[in-house]
């Protein structure tokens, strides 16, 4: 657990002082309040780039509660990104994954107004198997496109140091992390969680989206000891109830190569 | 509670790797049964009977073109442990993925086709396993189903051991296993009675975290940021080894300032001390000036600071590394400007020997002179990233430091060797001439330079007699003065090389050794030629009757009679003048140096316009 904080913050220092302006997204979901609370570790109790959330209007009422209430309490500089309707997204995707195109759509025209050269992500790569490829700096192109088959070698915490031909960078400093680390680390920190993750009649998210794109699961664990518990006999993946990622083969990937998240 | 293990999974495209990973995580049930249901229906789409590698291959074009193009990493579960299982791929195109993969890992598994063995890739993974210092491996020879039988599965895993052992790293285990079946994977197979070891579950069972013992060795910090809080600055840093405590007196490298610790500071507590792995912010009690790419330790065990190093890279790129060239040099959070000064050995790793001309600089190992255009501070073994355009193009380990403030300089050329060789037309050379004393070398190589030189080429011949007589005249026969009397002959066909000459050198040189020795001083531009023929031939022929005194005992360590003669086991062409006349071995050398010296192609010693 102190390895994986460690190397987290030595990631966002990295790419902080390498890559500024940068900023970073927040889903209210625990991966990425995660990632809030390690840069306030690594920058000593303040979080210095602004905060996106790129917003659909689509997530649950509990979660713009818990919005609310952590950036005030984290003195958080928030931006809201209203996200553009689902008729200006790629209509050759399947519905659910064109739902969640949105967000692309909203990040291209965030990057274009603040100029960000990079932007901090808590994806991890046991949620996905396309974002089990990815790298800790992840270059992108000037319209946002990941090319999976051209990637930088990372190694010994070598990663990219340049950004070339006006595209910007993804950072994804929970990477090596898994979806019980992230578990672990929330309760031995004590991080501040949305309570649809815990079990209310039998059902919980298990990872939070929007409400059209998004279903909980049968489950009983109402702490996040219990959350521990059954993660450790389960073999049903995190993402089951994110509807977009099972409608065709290969709609994660596009999706993904197209600069989503 | 026991900590994760991360295993990476090597070897030869095809041989099964994502395979064998997905057969892990099915048989260990680690698979939901809708994962199964996707991979079993995504295999019969495609028409192939279950392809367990789907459970890995998550890109559209890696499942139809059943390859692995890019490192990919899983989870399961043993007992009450969890494992990284991380994917490499194994095509020669996509070794940077590969390295990226491993350079995580605790261990290994390295696959080998039980019917193809041990391959080009294979033998790259082997050398990358022994740069990355993983010391534990497993051979899984794979495919048994496909009916190779104990000698096969046995000739196979122990050329993957040799292999791996001719790297430092020492094997673990070598089990037979089927992928495509499930044999000795996570349960005993019925095919192999022959086979009684730990199947491929058990032995990984007892994979461990890499032990690091980074807490005794000395502090050392990368300088990563500088934070200002009010009045305070603050040097944000990982701990890389070692242990920081509030009083204690650090240096700064490469400035050499000294300060105390006036304060740790941490969110949402400050620390009094920390150790390998934590991050901290340090407030010193002055002001010394510090910035990103220092290296903090303690004031009495500092590392060296340089202008000049050697290094030897892992090299990814496709273009290779040109003399003169400016690269980025990364150590820790350094990145500094440096002049590639010499290319002094390139190695293919699938050999372990100098690489061959005009073979691809990709997976080859170069051995490469740097200076620095700022000082920088770091540790003999550094591990280092040499980088193009703000990619790393190389994984890089500091062989040799040369400590900044010495009082030797390399004076550097304003004329480089590329501009050198076209005016001349041709590259320079050391060819040297190993044998018997009368088998013949200075006779050929006499020959060869006036062939050469009536055909245009700058070529000198150096014989190891004439040396004695001047530069050398203070040596005598003793080994040491033999040693001193190979290294001063190197050093000068290296000069004459540099200065664009074929140095045709022919020298005895007896010990195996020494020439190594020469090669390394000389670098890629050494060839080797063994002038071969009998004890007997050479004492028949005797010109200057040396055996005949040395039988006589006249003199005593002569070379053939009583003292040894190590026989080149792969020089580079053998001249054998017991069996062939002298115009043919001449024409045979001048034919090999002519070739060797020829500008075509961009061969890793010649600069880019090359």
């Amino acid at each position: 657990m102190d390895r994986l904080e460690g190397e987290a913050i030595s990631i966002v220092r990295d790419a902080y002082r390498l890559f500024a302006p940068c900023s970073v997204l927040w889903s209210m979901g625990k991966d990425s309040t995660a990632l809030l609370w390690l840069m306030r570790k690594a920058f000593l109790g303040v979080v210095p780039m602004p905060v996106v959330l790129l917003d659909t209007g689509m997530e649950l009422p509990e979660v713009y509660a818990f919005r609310d209430r952590i950036a005030r309490e984290w003195n958080l500089d928030l931006r809201v990104e209203a996200c553009p309707p689902e008729e200006s997204c790629d209509q050759s995707l399947p519905p659910q994954a064109r739902a969640a195109a949105r967000k692309t759509e909203g990040l291209r025209a965030l990057l274009a107004r603040q100029g960000d050269r990079a932007v901090f992500v808590g994806i991890r790569r046991d949620e996905q198997a396309t974002r089990a490829k990815e790298r800790v700096v992840s270059p992108r192109s000037f319209d946002g496109g990941w090319n999976v088959r051209e990637q930088p070698p990372e190694f010994w915490g070598y990663t990219l140091t340049e950004i070339r031909h006006g595209g910007h960078v993804r950072v994804h400093p929970l990477l090596a992390w898994t979806e019980l680390d992230v578990w672990r680390y929330t309760k031995r920190e004590g991080i501040p969680i949305v309570s649809l993750y815990l079990a209310r009649d039998g059902m919980r998210y298990r990872s939070l989206g929007e409400k059209n794109i998004t279903l909980p699961i049968a489950s009983c664990a109402s702490t996040i000891d219990e959350i521990i518990e059954e993660l450790a006999t389960t073999l049903e993946p995190e993402r089951a109830g994110r509807t977009m990622d099972h409608e065709t083969e290969a709609s994660f990937e596009r999706l993904r190569a197209g600069g989503y998240m | 509670m026991s900590r994760d293990a991360r295993v990476v999974v090597l070897g030869h495209v095809d041989h099964g790797k994502s395979t064998l990973i997905g057969r892990l995580l099915h048989d260990t049930g680690s698979l939901p049964a809708e994962r199964i249901d996707e991979i079993v229906a995504s295999s019969r789409r495609r028409g192939l009977q279950t392809e367990w590698s789907f459970a890995l291959d998550a890109l559209q074009d890696e499942r139809d073109q059943a390859v692995t193009i890019d490192t990919t990493r899983v989870w399961f579960r043993l007992g009450d442990r969890r494992f990284a299982i991380i994917d490499a791929p194994g095509h020669e195109e996509f070794l940077a993925n590969a390295m990226t993969g491993a350079s995580e890992a605790d261990a290994a598994i390295l696959v080998v086709d039980a019917e193809r063995g041990v391959e080009d890739q294979t033998l790259r993974h082997v050398y990358l396993l022994g740069l990355l210092s993983i010391r534990r491996v497993i051979v899984a020879v794979n495919k048994i189903d496909a009916g190779a039988g104990p000698e096969r599965v046995f000739a196979a895993g122990e050329a993957a051991r040799a292999a791996l052992e001719a790297v430092g790293v020492t094997v673990d285990a070598i089990v037979p296993v089927s992928a495509r079946d499930g044999d000795n994977v996570a349960a005993r197979s019925e095919r192999t009675p022959w086979y009684d070891g730990p199947v491929l579950t058990e032995l990984l069972s007892s994979v461990l975290p890499r032990a690091e013992d980074a807490e005794r060795q000395p502090l050392r910090i990368w300088v990563q940021d500088v934070y200002r809080r009010g009045e305070e600055r603050i040097v944000a840093g990982a701990v890389r080894s070692g242990r920081i405590a509030v009083g204690d007196l650090l240096r700064v490298s490469p400035s050499k300032k000294t300060a105390r610790v006036a304060a740790l500071r941490a969110w949402p507590h400050d620390l009094d001390a920390a150790g390998p792995g934590a991050s901290v912010g340090i407030v010193f009690d002055e002001a010394v000036y510090v910035d990103r790419g220092d290296l903090l330790s303690h004031d009495d065990d500092a590392p060296v600071t340089v202008r000049a190093l050697t290094v030897r890279a892992c090299w990814f790129d496709r273009d290779p590394p040109h003399l003169e060239e400016s690269v980025r040099l990364r150590a820790g959070s350094a990145d500094v400007s440096a002049r590639i000064v010499a290319v002094l050995d390139a190695v293919d790793p699938r050999t372990l020997r100098p690489a061959e001309h005009g073979v691809a600089s990709r997976g080859m190992v170069y051995t490469l002179a740097l200076q620095t255009t700022v000082p920088l501070a770091l540790d003999q073994d550094e591990r280092c990233a040499i980088v193009r355009g703000g990619i790393p193009v190389a994984a890089a380990h500091a062989a040799k430091l040369q400590p900044h403030g010495a009082n030797v300089f390399a004076a550097s050329h304003l004329v480089n060797a590329t501009a050198r060789a076209q005016r001349n037309g041709h590259r320079g050379l050391v060819f040297w001439l190993t044998g018997l004393p009368a088998s013949g070398k200075t006779t050929i190589a006499m020959r060869v330079e006036r062939e050469l030189f009536r055909r245009g080429y700058n070529v000198y011949a150096l014989d190891g007699d004439t040396l004695r007589s001047g530069l050398n005249g203070d040596l005598d026969f003793s080994d040491e003065g033999r040693r001193e009397n190979v290294r001063r002959v190197a050093e000068v066909g290296k000069l004459l090389a540099d200065a664009g000459t074929i140095a045709l050198i022919s020298l005895v040189s007896p010990s195996a050794a020494e020439r190594a020795r020469a090669r390394s001083i000389v670098g890629v531009a050494f060839r080797e030629a063994y002038v071969s023929a009998s004890v007997a031939t050479c004492e028949a022929r005797d010109p200057k009757n040396l055996y005949k005194r040395a039988r006589a005992g006249e003199i005593t360590g002569f070379t053939g009679v009583d003292a040894p003669y190590d026989v080149p086991t792969e020089p580079h062409i053998v001249l054998d003048t017991e069996r062939r006349d002298v115009d043919s071995c001449v024409a045979a050398a001048a034919e090999y140096v002519v070739d060797a010296v020829r500008m075509t192609g961009s061969p890793a010693w010649i600069g880019r316009s090359g």
